[in-house]
C-alpha cells in the first residue's frame, strides 16, 4: 500500500460565522504585503512592487468572494488535511536548496522570495477552491509545487512579477484542466511542470531567457560536491514513501544507456560534461515523480520514465539545433508526458500478455515490490558511479579533449569547444578569451567575425594576457598569437563543473592539469 | 489508495461553476505573458542602441568626432628624422635609471619616420562618441566634457584609436593631408614611446616640453585634479602640443622594457605581467615625473583616474 494514502483526520473550520474563514487568506495576504518591506525584497523597487501587486490581486479577489458570501449566505470553509506526500517532498526539496545554496549563495538570497511564493500559493489555493465553491483542504500541498518550480527556474528581481504569474498559471492549470481518471476528477498536469513548461516555451519563443536565472540554476548544481550522490539519497527518501521508483529508475537508465551508446558511436560525450546533467538528474527525482500525474501501473511507470529519458535526450539535440538553451530539455516534455498518462495505463491494462503485466509485480517481496525496485536502483547507481559516470571527473571536463576532438572533426566537438571556451572566458579566463578571439579571426570552425574577435582579444588583454594584447594590436589578416594558459586560467578551467580551484596548491593544480591532458603542464 | 481520503467529505465538484471562465482566464494570462515578455529584449536593446538619426545629429553638432576645429583636426606633423632620446644625468639631475640608453651610452638617437600626433589628450566628449557608436562594448559614459578621458584601459584606448581610424578613413570630411597619409598605409593608433618623446621634446633634447626648467604656468602638475585639455596653452612647447607634461599620464604602444628603444619590439606573448609604457606624468605628480624622458608602466587592464592617452597617425 502506498504511504501517500495515509492522511490525518480532516478538521473543518469556519463553523463560527460566515466570514471567519477569511481570516486565514487575509492574514496570508498581509504577510505577503509585509514581505515587500524586507531588506532582500527592497533591493529592487520592481521586486517590492511585484510582492505588493500580488498582494493586491489576492486582496481584491477576497473582497469579491466576501461580497459573494454576503449576497448568497454560503460560507467558505477549509479543512486541515495533512498528507505525507506533500511534506516529505517539501522536506527533501528544501534539503536540496540548503545543500546547493551552501555552495552557491544566490540560492540563500532567494529563500525569502521562495517564502513569499509559498505564502502566495497558499492564498491562491484557498481562493481558487472557494471560487470553485468547494472546501479548501489545508495541508502542505502548495509547498512542493513552489519548491519544485524554483529548483529549475526563477525570474530575476526586476521581472519577478512573472514568477508570480508562472505560479498562478500552474495553479490555474491544476484547477481548470482536469480529466476523469479511474472514475474521479483529477488534474492532468503536474502543476509545477505545467507552469515551467509553458513559461519555458514563452522564454524560448521570445528569446528572453536572460530574464531568468535558468542558465545559472542548471549549471551551478555541480558546485555542490557529490551532488549526484546527494540527489540519489534524497531521491531514495521520496521513492520509499511514494512508490515512484520505477519512473526515476527507468528515466535514469534510459539516459545513461543513450549517452553511452552515443559516446561509443561518436567518441564524444552526448551531454557537455556528464552522462546525465545534474539538473536532469534532479528533475527525474523531484519533477516527474508526482504520483497524481504519473501512471499507476508498474509497467506504466516504467514506460513513463523511459519516455522522459527519450524526451530529454531528443530535446537536448533539438534545442541545440535551433540555437536555444539546452537546459529546457528537462522541462518541456513533462506536460506532454502528463497528457499521455491515461493512454499509457490503458495500454498496459489492455495487454493480454501475462508475463508483461506481471513485470515488477506488486506482490513481490510480500507486497514490498518498491523496496525491491529501490534495491535494484541502489545497485545500478553504485555501478554507474564506480564507472565514473556521476560525480567526479568526466571526459568532457577536459578542454584539450575538445580541442583534439575538434581537430579530428568529431561530431559537435567544435561547437562544444567554442561553448566551453565561452563559458571559461565569461569566468575571466584570459586564455579562453584569447582562444575564442583566435577562432573568430581564423574563421575555420566558426564564421569569420573580426569585431567579435576584437571583443574577446580586448577581454583577454584587459586580463593581462599578453597574447590577447598582441592580437588586439595586429591587423585582422595576421595569424593570431597563442600562449599557454596561466596558473589562474587553470584554476578556472580545471574545476570539473565544481567551484574554481583558488585554494588548490600549485602542485595539485599541475597534477590535475596533466590529468586533463594539458601537455605543457606534465613536464 | 485513498480509503481515508474517501471518508473525508469533499464537495469537490458539487455546484462548482463552469470551468470555462478559469480556463479562458489562464489562456489570457499566458498570451499576456508571451506578448509582454516579447517586448523585454527590445526595451533593453533600445537602451543600448541609441537611435541612429540622433547619433548622426550629434555627430554633426559635435563637429568631426569632437576633434579640434582646425585644418588637421588637431593633428600635428612630426617630420622624419632622429632625436635625442633618454636622459643624461649630468644634465638632468632628476633622471631615473630606466631612462639610460645602454651600458655604454646615456642617450640614443633612434630614427623615426614622419607621423602625426594630436595636439590634445583624448577627451571625455571624444571617447563618449566612440562609445555611443559601438554599443555593447563598454558601459555608457556619462561625462562629455573636455577633460582628458581617464579610467580607460589600454585595450579600450586601442579600440578607440581603431574606431577613429575607421571613421576618418571612411569619411569625406577627413582633411586630404590626413586621408592621403592614411592611404599610404598609416593608421591611427597610440604613439610608441619614441614617437611620444620626440613629439614632446623635439630634437634638441630638452627636459620639459618647453625647456629645461619646470613651470606651473605651462603644465598642470602638483595639483588635485585634471583640467580641460588645452587649458595650459604652450606656444613654447615642442611642436606646439598641449599637456605633454602633466594633466594625465598618457599610455603608449610600447612594452616597458630596458633601453635601447627598438621600434619593432612588441609585447612578449608569454609575459606573465605585461606592462606598457606611459609618459608625461599626471596632475598629482611633482616636477620630476613630468619630464619628457620619464617612463612609467601600466598594465593593459588597469584603468586609473590619472591615466589617459592621445592618438597618433603612424606608418609602423
Amino acid at each position: 500500500m502506498s504511504r501517500a494514502a495515509e492522511t490525518y483526520p480532516a478538521t473543518t473550520f469556519a463553523e463560527n460565522g460566515q466570514y471567519s474563514s477569511f481570516k486565514l487568506p487575509l492574514t496570508l495576504t498581509i504577510v505577503l504585503a509585509g514581505m515587500a518591506f524586507l531588506p532582500r525584497v527592497q533591493e529592487s523597487p520592481r521586486l517590492a512592487g511585484s510582492f505588493l501587486g500580488a498582494s493586491l490581486l489576492l486582496l481584491i479577489w477576497q473582497l469579491a468572494l466576501l461580497l459573494y458570501v454576503r449576497r448568497t449566505g454560503i460560507a467558505k470553509q477549509f479543512k486541515i488535511l495533512v498528507q505525507p506526500q506533500h511534506y516529505v517532498q517539501a522536506l527533501v526539496q528544501f534539503s536540496v536548496y540548503i545543500y546547493w545554496g551552501y555552495y552557491w549563495r544566490p540560492v540563500y538570497d532567494h529563500l525569502w522570495l521562495l517564502a513569499g511564493q509559498v505564502v502566495f500559493a497558499f492564498t491562491l489555493g484557498i481562493l481558487l477552491a472557494w471560487s470553485r465553491r468547494r472546501t479548501y483542504l489545508l495541508g502542505f500541498g502548495p509547498i512542493p509545487i513552489i519548491f519544485s518550480t524554483n529548483l529549475f527556474l526563477w525570474f530575476r528581481d526586476d521581472w519577478f512579477y512573472l514568477q508570480f504569474l508562472m505560479i498562478f498559471v500552474g495553479f490555474l492549470g491544476k484547477e481548470y484542466i482536469r480529466w476523469q481518471r479511474d472514475g474521479k476528477s483529477s488534474h492532468i498536469f503536474n502543476p509545477s511542470a505545467f507552469g515551467l513548461g509553458l513559461f519555458s516555451l514563452i522564454l524560448i519563443f521570445t528569446g528572453t531567457t536572460d530574464l531568468t536565472w535558468a542558465s545559472q540554476i542548471s549549471s551551478t548544481l555541480t558546485l555542490a560536491p557529490n551532488i549526484y550522490a546527494y540527489l540519489f539519497v534524497a531521491g531514495l527518501v521520496v521513492m520509499y514513501f511514494f512508490s515512484i521508483t520505477l519512473v526515476s529508475v527507468a528515466a535514469a537508465i534510459t539516459l545513461f544507456a543513450l549517452s553511452s551508446f552515443y559516446s561509443a558511436a561518436t567518441g564524444v560525450p552526448y551531454f557537455l560534461d556528464s552522462e546525465i546533467p545534474a539538473a536532469v538528474f534532479l528533475g527525474l527525482h523531484l519533477l516527474i515523480t508526482d504520483p497524481s500525474t504519473s501512471p499507476r501501473t508498474p509497467l506504466g511507470k516504467t514506460i513513463f520514465g523511459i519516455l522522459y529519458g527519450l524526451g530529454v535526450f531528443g530535446l537536448y539535440t533539438l534545442l541545440d539545433l535551433v540555437g536555444q538553451p539546452t537546459f529546457y530539455d528537462k522541462l518541456l516534455c513533462v506536460p506532454l508526458l502528463n497528457l499521455s498518462v491515461i493512454l499509457i495505463d490503458r495500454a498496459v491494462r489492455s495487454s493480454t500478455s501475462t508475463s508483461l503485466t506481471n513485470m515488477w509485480n506488486e506482490k513481490w517481496l510480500q507486497g514490498h515490490a518498491n523496496i525491491g525496485h529501490m534495491g535494484a536502483w541502489v545497485s545500478i547507481f553504485i555501478v554507474v558511479s564506480l564507472l565514473g559516470k556521476t560525480d567526479g571527473r568526466h571526459t568532457g571536463d577536459s578542454l584539450p579533449f575538445w580541442e583534439e576532438s575538434c581537430a579530428n572533426g568529431l561530431v559537435n566537438s567544435c561547437e562544444r569547444l567554442l561553448l566551453i571556451e565561452a563559458t571559461y572566458c565569461s569566468d575571466n579566463s584570459a586564455w579562453a578569451c584569447n582562444e575564442l578571439g583566435a577562432h573568430y579571426r581564423k574563421g575555420e570552425i566558426i564564421a569569420y567575425d573580426d569585431t567579435v574577435a576584437q571583443k574577446y582579444f580586448t577581454q583577454a588583454c584587459e586580463l593581462n594576457f599578453s597574447a590577447g594584447c598582441i592580437n588586439l594590436m595586429s591587423e585582422p589578416n595576421v595569424t593570431s598569437v597563442h600562449a599557454p594558459p596561466k596558473e589562474l586560467d587553470l584554476r578556472l578551467m580545471l574545476r570539473q563543473a565544481g567551484k574554481n580551484l583558488m585554494e588548490l596548491s600549485s602542485a595539485d593544480l599541475l597534477e590535475r592539469a596533466c590529468d586533463h591532458n594539458w601537455s605543457m603542464r606534465c613536464s | 489508495m485513498t480509503n481515508q481520503q474517501n471518508k473525508t467529505p469533499v464537495d469537490f465538484e458539487a455546484n462548482a461553476p463552469d470551468r470555462k471562465i478559469g480556463f479562458y482566464l489562464m489562456l489570457i494570462i499566458i498570451l499576456f505573458a508571451f506578448f509582454y515578455v516579447k517586448q523585454q529584449p527590445h526595451q533593453n536593446l533600445e537602451d543600448k542602441n541609441p537611435d541612429p538619426s540622433s547619433i548622426q545629429q550629434k555627430t554633426n553638432e559635435t563637429l568631426k568626432w569632437n576633434l579640434a576645429n582646425d585644418q588637421l583636426l588637431g593633428f600635428v606633423l612630426i617630420p622624419a628624422g632622429t632625436f635625442l632620446m633618454g636622459s643624461n644625468p649630468t644634465l638632468d639631475r632628476m633622471a631615473y635609471a630606466n631612462e639610460r640608453w645602454s651600458s655604454s651610452a646615456r642617450q640614443g638617437r633612434p630614427p623615426l619616420d614622419d607621423f602625426y600626433i594630436n595636439k590634445f589628450e583624448v577627451t571625455n566628449a571624444q571617447f563618449a562618441l566612440f562609445m555611443d557608436q559601438t554599443p555593447g562594448s563598454h558601459e555608457s559614459q556619462q561625462t562629455r566634457d573636455r577633460k582628458p578621458v581617464t579610467n580607460v584601459s589600454w585595450a579600450q584606448a586601442l579600440n578607440y584609436s581603431k574606431w577613429l581610424d575607421n571613421e576618418l578613413r571612411n569619411s569625406a570630411g577627413t582633411p586630404d593631408q590626413l586621408a592621403n597619409f592614411l592611404d599610404m598605409g598609416a593608421r591611427i593608433s597610440l604613439p610608441n614611446e619614441a614617437q611620444w618623446e620626440k613629439a614632446a621634446r623635439g630634437t634638441d633634447g630638452r627636459i620639459f616640453p618647453w625647456g629645461n626648467q619646470p613651470s606651473n604656468l605651462l603644465a598642470n602638475f602638483n595639483n588635485k585634479s585634471a583640467m580641460d585639455v588645452g587649458t595650459y596653452t604652450c606656444a613654447k612647447c615642442a611642436n606646439g602640443l598641449n599637456d605633454m607634461a602633466g594633466n594625465v599620464w598618457e599610455m603608449t604602444l610600447s612594452p616597458l622594457t630596458a633601453y635601447p628603444f627598438v621600434s619593432k619590439r612588441t609585447l612578449d606573448a608569454k609575459e606573465a605581467q605585461p606592462l606598457l609604457v606611459m609618459r608625461g606624468g599626471g596632475y598629482n605628480d611633482a616636477a620630476n615625473n613630468i619630464r619628457t624622458a620619464v617612463r612609467g608602466g601600466v598594465g593593459p587592464g588597469s584603468p586609473s583616474p590619472t591615466i589617459g592617452f592621445r592618438v597618433a597617425i603612424t606608418k609602423q
